[in-house]
Parts: structure tokens; sequence; C-alpha cells
């Protein structure tokens, strides 16, 4: 009898402590999902703004705007996050790339996430394009922001040519085919075609300043003049609409979006252990590093003759 | 010994008895009801905790896994562990060692208020108090295990612990040898790799 009632109250105690395993299991599975469902996402934009893959290994892609489209297509599919800041650190890159990313940008938006904007060390050119397209845009009071406007680079290597004896011999099947080949001058009639190229990507870049920050066009014009400014000024200007750093643009996205308390955060593109042993090596380490080496890149850049287009084509 | 209720008290607390009568009586309907209980009530605290987790989807998996490891383990342990027995000279039967290691699992059971207990502790002590808890529960598991094999073969403890550990032991004598030629193997290739 005294046996049979020792094991009686084990077994009451266990039965009680299963039915208090599954009390606190259900608060625990609710708390998860309400965390769960009020994240931050966080996509960094770094480096130079070029299409494509980037660069690509046996195990991983990296850089490149088509990894940054991927990581918004997941934001956008993942309805736990309900806010995106965009950290970037780019002094600019490719027209067209910046206004890919720009437009899936704006259709994150019109699935009603909020997007948010925090400028790192630069901003600038094809980054503040992307910028423009944000909700809100914090930038640190020293951020370098601005030069909005375009340019493309022509080097004639002419005289040079001529004194080391290189003559390169054209079959062209139209008149501007050859257009911006650096071993001739260019004429005044492809000056002005190239002339109107880029006006017309300055004036899409106006378009996408006006638009996104609801600002006047020809006040965006006298801005739109190429000149950087620091996060200061752009903030004095309306480039920029808050001064702070990241931490600060995730506390605004989250009050945007309605999160109440702190936020999870979501970080896309993380640096794994994985991606350090296999991923590509960032050989230019610094972004002045970057402009430079993207600068000298445009300035030796020697025309191909298969190429429909220029091979740089960058917004400044 | 009587009732269900009289054989579980036993095992708990006068394990030496209890494994002598159920290796006595083979009554393997109890075995398997104390069996299953024992497999099943823990496997729903881990539900319950694996749910908190957020690991919902692993749930399967790990339930699979621990009730089929559980009955491998029960019967492959009861043949491999029956065979060293006879080979250590131990007279017992094989029904006999699978009824006493049916209920060396019944300790498990006492993890549920274990758990509840941890959980509401602080965070810092927690995972050490589950930690415990867990190694407390394996090592009376172990214990039962090896009452029951002196209780079956009346061996000695350090017998009852050889054959407990001698399939254990093969293993790692065979890892070793493994290691040895696979390692003198790879040192007599030629540098050309």
């Amino acid at each position: 009898m005294y046996k049979k009632s020792v094991m009686i109250v084990i077994g009451v105690v266990v039965a009680f402590s299963l039915a208090g395993l599954a009390f606190i299991g259900m608060g625990a599975k609710e708390r998860s999902k309400a965390s769960r469902s009020d994240k931050i996402a966080i996509i960094y934009i770094e480096g130079v703004i070029l299409g494509g893959r980037g660069q690509s290994t046996v195990l991983m892609e990296q850089g490149g705007t088509d990894q940054i489209i991927k990581q918004i297509h997941q934001a956008r599919d993942d309805e736990s996050i309900k806010a995106v800041v965009l950290r970037i650190n780019s002094p600019g890159g490719s027209a067209a790339a910046s206004q890919e990313v720009g437009e899936e940008l704006k259709k994150l938006r019109a699935q009603g996430k909020v997007v948010v904007t925090s400028m790192g060390d630069v901003a600038a050119s094809g980054g503040y394009w992307l910028a423009a397209c944000t909700d809100k845009i914090y930038a640190n009071p020293t951020t370098l922001t601005g030069s909005i406007g375009v340019y493309m680079p022509y080097a004639n290597w002419e005289e040079l040519y001529k004194k080391i004896g290189i003559y390169q011999e054209k079959i062209k099947s139209g008149p501007h085919k050859d257009i911006m080949s650096p071993e001739r001058q260019m004429t005044s009639e492809e000056r002005g075609i190239i002339q109107i190229i880029v006006d017309d990507i300055y004036n899409q870049f106006v378009d996408v300043v006006t638009e996104g920050r609801k600002m006047d066009k020809e006040q965006v014009r006298k801005l739109a003049d190429g000149r950087i400014y620091t996060g200061n000024q752009a903030k004095q200007l309306g480039l920029v609409d808050e001064l702070g750093n990241m931490y600060d643009a995730i506390d605004g996205a989250g009050q945007l979006a309605g999160i109440a308390g702190k936020p999870v955060i979501k970080e896309y593109g993380k640096q794994s252990p994985w991606n350090m042993l296999f991923g590509p090596n960032e050989k230019i380490s610094t972004l002045v590093e970057q402009f430079l080496f993207h600068k000298m890149q445009s300035e030796l850049n020697i025309g191909a003759p298969l190429e429909v287009s220029p091979e740089k084509w960058q917004v400044k | 010994m009587g009732n269900i209720f009289d054989v579980l008290y036993d095992v708990l607390f006068q394990p030496q008895m209890a494994m002598r009568s159920i290796a006595d009586q083979k009554n393997i309907p109890q075995v398997l009801v104390v069996f299953f209980l024992s497999i099943i009530i823990p496997i729903w605290a881990m539900y319950f905790g694996l749910q908190a987790a957020g690991m919902s989807t692993m749930i399967h998996l790990f339930i699979g896994i621990k009730i089929f490891g559980s009955m491998v383990m029960w019967f492959m342990g009861t043949a491999v562990w029956h065979l060293l027995a006879e080979f250590y000279g131990g007279r017992g039967t094989a029904i006999g060692l699978f009824s006493t290691l049916g209920f060396t699992y019944f300790p498990q059971i006492l993890i549920v208020p274990l758990w509840v207990f941890a959980a509401i502790l602080p965070v810092s002590l927690k995972t050490l108090v589950m930690t415990v808890a867990a190694l407390v529960i394996l090592g009376w598991s172990l214990f039962l295990s090896i009452t029951a094999m002196k209780e079956v073969y009346q061996f000695s403890t350090a017998k009852a612990v050889l054959v407990m550990i001698t399939p254990l032991l093969v293993v790692l004598v065979l890892c070793t040898l493994a290691f040895t030629f696979v390692g003198s193997a790879l040192t007599q290739m030629p540098m050309w790799l």
C-alpha cells in the first residue's frame, strides 16, 4: 500500500509536470511567434555598384547587383520582415545597375514594406540614386553624399599610339560604330550623340530624386551639378531626412513600420565562416581605393570592337 | 513483489531485488508497457520543448530517432550483452535480460519534473540544471543496467561493468586499428598526390 501511494504521488508529479511543460511551451511559442512577425532586414550596398553576378567561386557568388536584388526579393517574400534598412557605403557605379536596384526598392515599398537608408562613409552618385528610392534617409553629419550627375569617361590615346607605331585598321558597319574609340579624336557630331545620352541618363536621375524626395524638379537640378555634399549639408538641402547612424535608422524603420519594442534584426549577406574561407578575396579594401581603382579602369578603357555600347557608364 | 506499482517502486528504490524478481517473472506485456511509457512521456516533454524553441519542423525527426533508437538499443543491446555474458561465464536467459533492460528506461520519466524545475530557474542556471538532470538520469539508467546484468547472470559488479563496456571497447579497438592501417597506408603512398 505504501509503495502504491509513493508511485501514485510520483505519477501525479509527472502528470502535473507535463501539463506545466505544455503551458510553458505554449507561452514560449506565442512569444517566438510574436518575435518572428516583427523583423527588420538589413541589406548592405558596399563598393562600386555594378550589374551582374559579381565574383563567383565554386561555392558562392558575391558582389554585383544580382545578389542585392535576390536579397530584396527574399525580404519581400518573408512575411515576418516589416521593414528594410539599406546600409549604403558606395561611391556609385553603373547607371543601369543603380536603376535596376532602385526599381526593385520601389516595388518593395509598393508591397507595403518600409525601406529606410542608412548612409555610411560614402553614399554618392549611384549610391544616392538608391537612397532616393527609399522612404527615409539617415546620414552621418560627415557622410559624403550627393554627386548627382552622369559622366562618361573617354581617353584619347591617339598621340601615344602614333609615337609607339600602332595603327588600328577598322572595317565599320556604320560611321558611329567605333564611337569613343581611344585611338582617334571624337568628332563634334559624336560628341553631340554622347552628350544627348548623358543628358538623358541625367534627366532620369533627376526624375528619381524629384519623385523620391518629393522636391521641385528645378530645385533638384540646381543641386544636381555633380558636386558632393556632407551629410550635414545634405540635410539642410533636403537631400537627407535625419542625421544619425545605422542604429538610429533601424529605430526609425521600426517606428515607421509600427514595430513595438526592440525589433528583431535579420542581416542579409552576412559574412559566414564558410564565406570567409571559400568566398572571393576582397583585394580592394577601402572605398577610396575602390574609387581610385574604378576611375583608373575607366581612364585606361580601350574600346572593344564588338561592344554595342561603351564599356563604362558611370553615374557621377 | 505484486502489482506494477510495487515493481516500479522497487526498480527506483530497491533495484537489486526488483531486477532479480523481473528476471524470474519475465512478464513481457508488463515490460512493454513500462518501456513505452518510459519512452513516450519524456518524448512528450521534448515535443513541448522543441515547439517552444521554434524547432517544430524537426520534432518528427527527433521523435522518430528517439523511439527507433531506444528500441534498437533495447533489442540489439539484449542480443549483444547476452552473448558476451555467456562468453564471460554467465548463467542467465536472454528473455530475463530483455525484461530487466526494459525497466532500466523507467527513471527517464523523472526527467520531466526536473525539466519543469529547470524551466522556472534563471537563464544562467537553466542549462546547467538541465544538463545535470540529464546526466543524473543517464547515470541512474546505467546503474540499473549494471544491476540487471548482475542479477540476471549472477555476476560481480566488476564483471557486469566489463560486459557492459565490452562492445564499446571493441569499437574503440577497431577504430584504432582502422586509423593505424589507413594512416600507415597513406604514409606509404608516393608524394605526388
